[in-house]
């Protein structure tokens, strides 16, 4: 989404805008994800549904960030205007990142901080890597895909119109 | 015009709008105290202390947006800001006396709200380090609310986009001020790199606002 921000600043085209949409839903849907089945796992482990430990803190608080895009977007209706805010926000979501991670380190941790997993688990946990980093890439590409189809949809609809105006025009 | 004097220049002529009407500050000062009170009525005698900077935070980012939004305000009447964008002065230069501006409005306002969170939440500042570490952290509230004020009038939305997009950016700054107030408060917890967050907050958000400001500034 970073990256799909800067070269919209770059190059202005909406490509670019759509790529950073597409992205940004996806993020707001894992790191939801992440969240409710870390929260499921924590009722059952630690008893309660929620502790303000510096991994959660760091998940709920990119979720606002990337949910805040996608809350304000709408809003926004020049779509050229749109494209630019969003990429600034984009830009500016992204450096604030790393802040967000040093600074719920600050905070008193309830997690172990590494963990030495099984030869097992890891051979798991590598293979399933791979899946989740496809389905992402395939739901961007989806999404991205609909957005373009959006618009060429509206286009037609727009020349089919003017084309209609045009020969009623003709005609009287 | 050299850049200071540009930049002082817009500055003062913002601050002096707001000395002559005396609109915002008032307005701005009275919700923050408002926010305190109502805090302080909700959650009793027993929130005292050092966790009391938690609700301080809370007056400070409500005042705050108000004070972005009204000095940003001030351009889109009467087409000002057409002019000010004709002026020969660098969009960079506009970005930095805005957000001078605000820091003054807000370092007034935050020094209301300070001592009624003070009095009501019988809260002991630990004079220097609370007055550095907040400070900071408006510095960076400040660089944030300051660029996207630029870019509220594009939304249907208006002002209320402000604090969208504002306070989820802030989070960290919130987070490691108010972890720094409780361990100076309490000696047994340890907070180390707290000021390095910060600083790094301030100085990556003044640059980039620096240079993002002209993509998001618009009649």
């Amino acid at each position: 989404m970073f990256a799909a921000s800067v070269a919209y600043i770059w190059q202005r085209e909406e490509k670019w805008d759509w790529l950073a949409h597409a992205a940004a839903e996806v993020a707001v849907l894992f790191s939801m994800v992440v969240l409710l089945t870390g929260m499921i796992w924590a009722r059952k482990a630690w008893g309660m549904w929620w502790t303000w430990s510096p991994r959660l803190t760091f998940s709920l608080v990119l979720w606002l960030l990337y949910l805040a895009y996608l809350v304000v977007r709408p809003t926004i209706e020049s779509a050229e205007r749109r494209a630019m805010v969003c990429a600034v926000y984009g830009i500016i979501a992204f450096l604030d990142v790393p802040l967000v991670y040093f600074s719920t380190k600050l905070m008193l941790d309830m997690h172990p901080s590494s963990v030495d997993l099984a030869p097992a688990m890891q051979v798991t946990m590598s293979f399933w890597f791979a899946p989740v980093l496809m389905l992402c890439a395939g739901l961007i590409r989806v999404r991205y895909l609909i957005a373009r189809a959006g618009l060429e949809a509206v286009d037609a609809d727009a020349s089919a119109s003017r084309r209609a105006v045009g020969t009623s025009g003709g005609g009287a | 015009m050299s850049g200071a004097r540009a930049i002082a220049a817009l500055a003062s002529k913002d601050l002096r709008i707001e000395t002559r009407s005396r609109e915002m500050v008032t307005l701005v000062a009275m919700l923050g105290v408002l926010v305190v009170v109502v805090l302080a009525l909700g959650l009793g005698p027993e929130a005292a202390g050092p966790r009391a900077a938690a609700i301080l935070w809370v007056a400070y980012l409500f005042s705050g947006v108000i004070c972005f939004e009204k000095t940003m305000q001030v351009e889109r009447q009467d087409d000002a800001l057409a002019a000010l964008l004709l002026a020969p002065v660098d969009r960079g230069q506009i970005y930095l006396a805005k957000l001078l501006a605000n820091l003054v409005l807000m370092t007034g306002t935050g020094l209301v709200i300070t001592v009624a969170g003070v009095l009501f939440f019988r809260f002991d500042l630990a004079a220097w380090g609370f007055a550095g570490v907040m400070a900071l952290g408006l510095i960076g509230f400040a660089a944030v609310g300051t660029l996207f004020s630029a870019c509220s009038s594009s939304s249907r939305l208006g002002g209320g986009v402000l604090p969208l997009l504002v306070f989820p950016l802030c989070l960290p700054l919130i987070l490691a001020s108010t972890q720094m107030v409780l361990a100076m408060h309490e000696p047994e917890r340890t907070v180390s790199g707290g000021y390095g967050v910060l600083v790094a907050f301030d100085i990556v958000f003044l640059a980039a606002g620096w240079l993002a400001f002209e993509f998001l500034l618009e009649p």
